[in-house]
């Protein structure tokens, strides 16, 4: 694709990837779909502020990702300012309506350049230095920029791309960088973790107050065998003398309270079986319309 | 979210200016480099390494700004840079006061910027511009190692790093487990966007897993920390919990454990922040198991959930 058509191809991708956000449901594509619409409005910001072959392939990257940070920071600031705030709509609307503006605006400054970055053919008028300095004078910075590019080129100016130290500096970088994520990860796993149980008791609905949900979960390092009691006062409700959960189990059940015994405060308590006297955990649910 | 930023970039310069004029003051008000914290203290080769990197980076300076302004005067970017670096030197100072390290460390993100500028044309300049050799490299490879070493023992502190046991109110350290699955948890069994107040760990999990709204001063203009360092549950307590809107009040008795590493439980703002000298009362952190109409809803041994929605209801 020539790079007159690009701006407006990459600000119709941005449109479209917006609506596409919105359309599609999944996390990962919209994560991946709103990846894109931040990053486009920075690319054309740096298409529509410097001209052809003024900035390297590098250069490129890195003024692309600072744009999208410099979009996202000051649209943020301007989204909070309006009565819509920062939510996904108006975000839309406004990387949307920035990539459009900026699409055009690349559109107008590479319509006006040099067609090819290609040396002229034979039989082809090359631009002299006399004709990019005039350029200059006009103003027609992208026209002198890409006069400049095809001096060079003939002149046989190297490329500028990355040589072989620099390349390796990079690797480095790159494994440098390896590096330091795998050790950060392999210290995050091998962290202490000691096992704990989770129990709880809470209404099933909040409409429904006496069906109550009770649950325990195991994250212990082994199976552990457990003793479970539901009281009001001195009264067993009901008793789960024992049962056994593997690392990672769930035991849940639901729990209906007679009326006329869910006004008054219900205590679930759970022990180990090998010390059933002992509480290992508790929790307590207080009838919302008899709180005091 | 603009005033958010500027308030939670505001606070901790706002407390070293304040520690900046209680220190003038002639107020004994000195921290020690190095010190413990969390029960860990740097190793004496890391506080050679630190005072080694920062020596190497001031002596540095000034010949890179000299070769910076020669070279890059009438360049706008280099001089915003090399102004930027400029401040590197203050920023140190800062780290002399109690709640100066926290500005400081917040600083140096954006300081080095203009640092590593400066530093890189003063390497250019003084020992890769010449003939390549041997002696060059070492010298340059020792100076750029030490910097780094000594940067980052300088920004991660023992306490930060991993793996290693839970401390109180340490970020990295306080990650773990059971904090994360009562965020799971939450998130499963009560559904996601309830009102939270729990510590400044457990607020980040609940967010992140399990999808809770968590309620700060900052945002919410309303520190929900009273509520749990007070002895008891009167009038005034009931008063924050009704403006905050809180349905959850998440208590980790840990936090009784220990003074908290960052300098805070809850957030700043809270009854002494950044000066905390006792633990949090684990009377104060229990108070809830007695409140009528409080409802303990999630025990996991460290950590409880309880429902004091008929505490803001009442009237």
């Amino acid at each position: 694709m020539s790079g007159r058509h690009l701006g407006l191809a990459l600000g119709a991708c941005a449109v479209v990837t917006g609506l596409l956000w919105i359309v599609l449901g999944s996390t990962a594509v919209r994560a991946l779909l709103a990846l894109a619409t931040l990053a486009v409005p920075g690319y054309l910001l740096t298409a529509a502020l410097f001209a052809p072959g003024q900035l390297t392939g590098p250069e490129w990257v890195v003024f692309s990702l600072a744009g999208s940070l410099l979009v996202v920071i000051v649209g943020g600031l301007v989204l909070n300012a309006t009565p819509w705030g920062l939510q996904p709509g108006a975000w839309l609307v406004l990387l949307g309506s920035m990539a459009l503006v900026l699409g055009g605006g690349v559109w107008r400054r590479w319509r006006n350049a040099v067609p090819s970055t290609q040396p002229p053919q034979v039989g082809q008028t090359c631009p002299t230095l006399e004709q990019a300095q005039a350029a200059m004078a006009a103003g027609r910075w992208d026209l002198a920029a890409e006069q400049l590019e095809h001096l060079a080129a003939r002149e046989g100016a190297p490329a500028r791309v990355f040589d072989g130290r620099q390349v390796l500096m990079l690797l480095l970088a790159a494994l440098l960088a390896g590096a330091a994520v795998i050790v950060a990860r392999a210290g995050a796993i091998a962290a202490p973790a000691p096992g704990f149980t989770q129990l709880w008791l809470v209404p099933v609905e909040p409409s429904e107050p006496t069906t109550l949900r009770l649950g325990v979960r195991s994250a212990e390092q082994a199976a552990m065998r457990y003793a479970l009691r539901l009281e009001q006062g001195d009264a067993v409700l009901a008793e789960w003398p024992a049962f056994d959960l593997a690392p990672g189990g769930t035991w849940e059940t639901a729990v209906h309270l007679p009326p006329a015994i869910a006004t008054r405060p219900v205590t679930a308590v759970l022990a180990r079986a090998e010390t059933p006297g002992v509480p290992y955990r508790w929790v307590v649910w207080w009838p919302r319309d008899r709180g005091e | 979210m603009a005033t958010l930023t500027v308030s939670y970039l505001a606070g901790p310069l706002r407390l070293t200016l304040e520690d900046l004029r209680r220190l003038l003051a002639g107020e004994p008000l000195v921290r020690y480099l190095f010190g413990e914290v969390g029960g860990q203290m740097a190793a004496p080769w890391e506080r050679l390494t630190i005072y080694a990197a920062t020596a190497l980076v001031l002596i540095t300076l000034p010949f890179g700004l000299v070769y910076v302004w020669r070279r890059y005067g009438t360049n706008t970017l280099a001089l915003v840079l090399a102004a930027t670096a400029l401040a590197y030197p203050a920023t140190l100072a800062l780290r002399l006061v109690p709640g100066g390290a926290e500005a400081s460390s917040r600083a140096s993100a954006f300081v080095f910027l203009g640092v590593a500028f400066v530093l890189a044309i003063a390497a250019q300049e003084a020992w890769l511009a010449g003939e390549p050799g041997w002696r060059r490299l070492v010298i340059f490879t020792t100076w750029a190692t030490v910097i780094f070493l000594g940067g980052a023992a300088l920004g991660t502190g023992p306490w930060a790093r991993l793996p290693g046991p839970y401390l109180v109110a340490a970020d990295t350290r306080s990650i773990e487990a059971e904090g994360v699955a009562t965020a799971e948890w939450a998130t499963a069994v009560l559904g996601p966007g309830h009102r939270f107040g729990a510590d400044r760990i457990n607020r980040l999990l609940l967010h992140a897993y399990g999808e809770q709204w968590v309620v700060t001063g900052l945002h919410d203009q309303v520190h929900v920390s009273e509520v749990f360092f007070a002895p008891a549950i009167g009038p005034h307590e009931r008063d924050v919990l009704r403006r905050a809107g809180v349905r959850y009040l998440l208590v980790d008795r840990r936090l009784s454990e220990g003074l908290p590493v960052v300098g805070v439980y809850f957030e700043q703002g809270e009854p002494g922040t950044f000066r905390h000298t006792t633990p949090i009362s684990p009377a104060a952190l229990a108070k809830f198991d007695a409140l009528p109409a409080v409802s303990r809803v999630y025990d996991s041994g460290n950590i409880q959930v309880y429902d004091v929605e008929a505490l803001v209801d009442e009237r």
